[in-house]
């Protein structure tokens, strides 16, 4: 079903290994401590994870969409929150990829490639969550730079990012008319991190608050034009949605069928495996289907994205497959749960985490309900 | 038809209503939640009014309420926290056990101290090897002169390692027939030396506790034997419709609770210029969710009326507890959604109500038993 190229291949390989040997063991430790995998980052650095999309004379592989899909779905098998860093970091160079100037390229892509920098993708505020056109950050031109002033709420790998992709009001126009995307440094003056937030699920990756006071940024990490950075939001940003939430929940939901398939052929009630019951042998029919829905609906799209269809197409192929991804990783590692019983309920079994994790992606990264706004406008029209 | 109730019930129902506003505020609860601390605090104050006795006969220092009157308070309770509701029910149902089978002497002795909240009671069934097939308990206890002598382990106690807590402990006796019939209930106090209780990490149940409980050559005196000797599993089926139409009542106030919480946030979160409560999705969503704690609800009374009239209940408190655990569980999933990233943040109590009802499925009889014995009823031989 899944057309991979050699190279695509031995990615998958090497990631696969990468997760079981070094990220699986450590998988439980990062959700309880909610402390973020600094181990983790620097071998994924080292294996070349942070720079796939940098082009091959900045150390990256040039991934595609379908490079990126299975890299996330690798490595959320086993810790959905270390595959987070690799989603954010790659979201940034993205856009700068599409979006940027050759000189942006030339002045970050070496930054990127030289230290495994790690980069954050920023747009929520207190007031603007699934209404992302309201936000009201605010960047003044001032001479050669913006002077940024607001606060940024739910940012996620923030605060341990050296790079940030900030979406801020610039005017000239009202809501989404006047939105521009830019690049900002840590350590810019006037940019510090407000409280950290305590999540359920999805522990480890961190979720800053930013607080911009008279922060100024030069004018030239502005990306793309003033004023239209919901269009980069929109084609690049929306499109990212495929390797990000959809992909993560995919790898999420067969972590956990993976585990309860296992563990119900072992565990004996009534005298024989659980596995021999149809009501359990339904359940992971049902688990299974679910699953390998997703995949084909993930794999399908992501393969259009790469062969360059129209975004008209395929923004609300992106939306289904991140709603109904991470419904059905919802649905399975709830399953998967109540097929381990009280042992599925303990934090010495990986579901009840994949569980948690799972109902944080369909929240983030665009919650379902909007991903359903952006699939029926794209039937019906704007009414 | 007549859907109301007595005016003692409507007094019953306003003043647990009144002593959990006052007693049992969010903060409390939250408070308790966050240390994992089991309310012995609350419970004295309840004691005082003479509860932890509501349901006990008054020859035995209680007021012989029936079960719409436990229902009532189950519900009530359970507005407010779900867990100090369900740790309400743990003691007063071993006690009844005891009362139903016990001898003079231990309902003398056990039951005047249970309601003064002195002691507690606590049930040992569920073993590594023992879930929802109950009757393959291996945990053994030999007779030694005048003391019974027990080894093995137990799993998933709850508010096992409560202070001067008794456990009613489900043992084999004899080896040699049938596994139903080999079972006895023998009482061991928690502090008995040989018992070694480990806390087992769990994503709920923070407050009453989960743990293993290990038995090395523990003496109880040969009085502590609950009733007939290898009677048990008879013990362990009696009252178990009161106790579960108890369990179910539980669910229905948490959930009713979590609801109002969704609909308050439905009301007051401004997106897009309106409150999201306002679009057909989330108002919809929230229409559901009502419809479905009603469900819920009525199913409870109705088991519960039955219960009262004397009627067989079984099929329609397994019915009860099936759906009103599935729903609870539903809703919390779909209250999240609702609540976005804030639902998610552990700062709210939406992600309270999540894992709490997580466990619900599984816990109390599991939702594939539930489905047997209600199938049964129906006339199937289901294995």
């Amino acid at each position: 079903m899944i057309c991979l190229t050699e190279e695509q291949k031995m990615i998958q390989e090497m990631v696969r290994r990468l997760a079981k040997e070094k990220v699986a063991p450590r998988a439980a430790e990062i959700d309880e401590k909610d402390e973020f995998p600094w181990d983790i980052a620097r071998i994924f650095g080292e294996n070349g994870l942070l720079n796939l999309v940098l082009p091959e004379e900045y150390g990256g592989v040039n991934a595609n969409t379908t490079t990126l899909c299975m890299v996330i779905e690798e490595i959320s098998k086993v810790s959905p929150a270390c595959a987070i860093m690799v989603f954010t970091t790659q979201s940034l160079i993205n856009v700068l990829r599409r979006g940027g100037t050759e000189e942006q390229k030339k002045r970050f892509y070496p930054r990127f490639s030289s230290a495994d920098k790690l980069c954050a993708f920023v747009l929520t505020e207190p007031n603007a969550g699934s209404d992302a056109a309201s936000i009201q950050t605010k960047a003044v031109l001032d001479g050669d730079s913006y002077v940024f002033n607001g606060t940024k709420t739910f940012i996620t790998t923030g605060e341990v990012s050296d790079f940030y992709l900030i979406f801020v009001r610039t005017g000239p126009g009202e809501r989404a008319k006047g939105i521009s995307a830019f690049i900002v440094e840590k350590g810019t003056p006037g940019f510090s991190f407000g409280k950290k937030e305590k999540k359920m699920g999805l522990r480890g990756s961190p979720t800053a608050e930013l607080i911009f006071e008279n922060a100024r940024v030069p004018k030239e990490n502005l990306v793309g034009k003033a004023g239209e950075g919901w269009k980069v939001l929109t084609n690049y940003g929306n499109l990212m949605r495929i390797w990000g939430a959809a992909s993560l929940s995919l790898g999420i939901a067969e972590g956990a069928l993976e585990y309860a398939l296992g563990y119900a052929r072992e565990r004996v009630q009534f005298g024989k495996p659980i596995a021999s019951f149809q009501a359990i042998q339904f359940m992971f029919a049902d688990m299974a289907m679910l699953t390998e829905s997703a995949k084909s609906l993930i794999y399908r799209t992501s393969a259009m994205i790469d062969r360059g269809e129209p975004f008209s197409t395929v923004e609300p192929m992106v939306s289904m497959a991140k709603c109904f991804t991470t419904d059905a990783a919802m649905k399975v590692t709830t399953d998967a749960v109540q097929i381990l019983g009280g042992y599925g309920y303990t934090k010495d079994y990986p579901v009840e985490r994949m569980m948690r994790d799972a109902k944080g992606v369909q929240i983030f990264d665009g919650t379902n309900q909007i991903q359903r706004v952006i699939i029926s406008r794209a039937l019906l029209g704007k009414l | 038809m007549n859907f109301g109730f007595t005016e003692e019930q409507n007094i019953l129902r306003k003043s647990v209503k009144d002593f959990m506003e006052k007693e049992c505020p969010p903060e409390y609860v939250r408070e308790l939640e966050e240390k994992e601390e089991y309310p012995y605090e609350l419970y004295g104050k309840m004691a005082k009014l003479g509860w932890l006795g509501l349901p006990i006969p008054e020859e035995y220092g209680g007021s012989g309420l029936g079960p719409v009157d436990l229902v009532i308070m189950g519900e009530e309770m359970s507005r407010f926290s779900f867990e100090i509701a369900a740790g309400f029910g743990v003691s007063i149902f071993c006690g009844l056990n005891i009362i139903e089978h016990g001898s003079e002497e231990q309902k003398k002795f056990y039951i005047p101290k249970m309601i003064k909240n002195e002691i507690r009671l606590s049930i040992g069934i569920t073993e590594p090897n023992a879930g929802s097939d109950a009757a393959a308990l291996t945990t053994s206890a030999v007779l030694d002169g005048d003391s019974w002598v027990i080894n093995g382990q137990k799993t998933f106690q709850t508010a096992a390692d409560a202070k001067n807590n008794i456990i009613c402990l489900y043992v084999r006796t004899d080896k040699n027939v049938p596994k139903h019939k080999g079972i006895s209930q023998i009482l061991v106090p928690n502090d008995t030396p040989g018992v070694e209780i480990r806390r087992i990490k769990t994503l709920g149940r923070k407050m009453l506790h989960t743990s293993e409980i290990f038995f090395e050559d523990v003496r109880v005196p040969r009085e502590n034997l609950v009733g007939e000797l290898n009677g048990g599993w008879k013990m362990l089926l009696s009252g178990l419709e009161l106790e579960r139409l108890y369990v179910c009542s539980t669910y229905i106030g948490s959930s009713q609770t979590l609801v109002n919480l969704a609909l308050e946030h439905a009301k007051q979160r401004v997106q897009f210029g309106r409150p999201i409560g306002t679009f057909q999705a989330i108002g919809h969503m929230l229409a559901d969710m009502q419809t479905e704690v009603d469900a819920a609800r009525l199913l409870v009374y109705r088991a519960a009326w039955m219960h009262d009239q004397g009627m067989p209940c079984m099929k329609e408190v397994s019915m009860a507890k099936l759906y009103g655990s599935e729903a609870y569980a539903r809703l919390s999933n779909q209250g999240m959604q609702i609540m976005g990233g804030y639902g998610y943040s552990m700062e709210y109590d939406m992600q309270r109500h999540f894992r709490d009802s997580r466990i619900l499925t599984v816990s109390a009889g599991s939702s594939q038993m539930q489905r047997t014995v209600i199938a049964r009823q129906m006339g199937l031989r289901v294995e």
